[in-house]
């Protein structure tokens, strides 16, 4: 049920960030899920955002989903190092993640676009606040 | 047991991920995506429309102070645009009768397709594509006023490229000067019209139009706001603003 409504609230976000609010708005709930949810959940939702913002946007199939689960794999490998849930380390992350996805899908981003886009994945943390696990998160290892 | 389950399902879905990207790219997945725009594009302009209806909202209330002010203008420019009027039917008229003597109507393969914005990221997605005939490469107007290029084009929706936009780069002249150089895209916000010889002449409020080249001519683009001129540089150079809220566009037409 947890997971109709996050992929819900996804496609919602989705239609927004391909009509009226041209942000990175399907970043936040990827990033959220990746530093609080198990990295197999996490990955599969990844993959799944990816492929409701491309069917949305009319971008290449494939290209977020690839973008997102290479996010969610790097946060995963770097979680503990960084205690990746507390907001010191999702700012900077979120700053950076949304350049990056900007700059390798050609959108236009402005300083103001990149600071509001930045700061929504505070409300982002707090909405999926219900939805997180209190189980200690598995950490992806290659050994 | 997630640890040993995660890197294959990582690998599963990378991989999987980078399949969709090479057959989208060939593509062998246009009805997939047809088929997802049959539902996602009647959502699509209802989430644009009703944006737009809240942005409208917003803006008048934000603006609500200035309204008097700016309606005590509108009724003196009325006046100024009731004689204008009468001028221009004369004129229409003096046009049409020229025209009939020259015999040179616009060109009959000239056909305008009318379409509906659906929303606006880096491009402008309209709700034609190329089930309606549209194709990479064609002009995009809204009434004598450029939109952009389209650059891409599914099913049922089409990408144009805006003018503002960092690729964009179109051959354009200043109407009154006739100076020739190229419209770029500035930052996705602005246009620059660039490579403009400095023999050229330059003037602030001077309209930029489409000097033809792939582009249907004398299409307006914007108003020269800043002309930077450096004597020791090859070319000169001037700030351009569009002459459309591409926010607010709802309908445009596509040159067929």
């Amino acid at each position: 049920m947890k997971y109709l409504i996050i992929l819900l609230s996804i496609l919602g976000l989705s239609f927004l960030e391909s009509t009226v609010l041209p942000l990175n708005l399907i970043i936040l709930p990827v990033i959220c899920l990746a530093v609080r949810q198990r990295t197999d959940e996490a990955l599969i939702m990844a993959f799944l955002a990816g492929m409701i913002l491309d069917l949305s946007t009319g971008r290449i199939l494939g290209l977020d989903s690839f973008f997102f689960l290479s996010l969610t794999l790097l946060i995963h490998l770097y979680q503990r190092r960084f205690q990746a849930d507390r907001l010191r380390f999702l700012l900077p992350f979120t700053f950076l993640a949304v350049i990056i996805n900007s700059t390798l899908l050609g959108g236009a981003l402005t300083p103001v676009k990149l600071v509001i886009n930045t700061a929504l994945i505070i409300p982002a943390r707090l909405f999926l606040q219900p939805f997180f696990k209190e189980e200690k998160q598995e950490q992806l290892e290659f050994a | 047991m997630y640890k040993k389950r995660t890197l294959p399902l990582f690998l599963f879905l990378f991989l999987l991920s980078l399949l969709l990207i090479l057959l989208d790219n060939f593509g062998f997945l246009k009805s997939v995506r047809a088929g997802s725009e049959q539902i996602t594009v009647p959502i699509r302009s209802v989430f644009y429309q009703t944006g737009q209806k809240v942005s409208q909202t917003i803006s008048f209330a934000i603006h609500l102070q200035g309204l008097n002010e700016k309606n005590k203008q509108l009724e003196s420019d009325l006046g100024q645009f009731q004689s204008l009027r009468v001028k221009l039917k004369v004129l229409e008229k003096e046009n049409q009768a020229l025209r009939q003597q020259l015999e040179a109507p616009l060109p009959p393969s000239v056909k305008f397709l009318p379409a509906k914005t659906l929303g606006l990221d880096r491009f402008l997605i309209i709700d034609k594509g190329e089930d309606d005939g549209v194709k990479p490469g064609m002009t995009v107007v809204s009434e004598n006023r450029l939109v952009g290029k389209v650059v891409a084009a599914t099913a049922r929706t089409s990408q144009i490229l805006l003018p503002p936009d960092p690729e964009a780069k179109i051959p354009a002249k200043s109407l009154s000067t006739n100076a020739r150089g190229l419209a770029l895209g500035s930052f996705g916000t602005k246009v620059i019209f660039s490579k403009v010889l400095q023999a050229e002449t330059l003037q602030k409020d001077d309209l930029i139009v489409t000097a033809g080249d792939g582009y249907l001519p004398d299409l307006l683009i914007g108003k020269i706001i800043k002309v930077e001129k450096r004597e020791v540089e090859p070319f000169q150079q001037a700030e351009v603003e569009p002459s459309l809220n591409y926010q607010q566009l709802e309908n445009v037409f596509i040159v067929k």
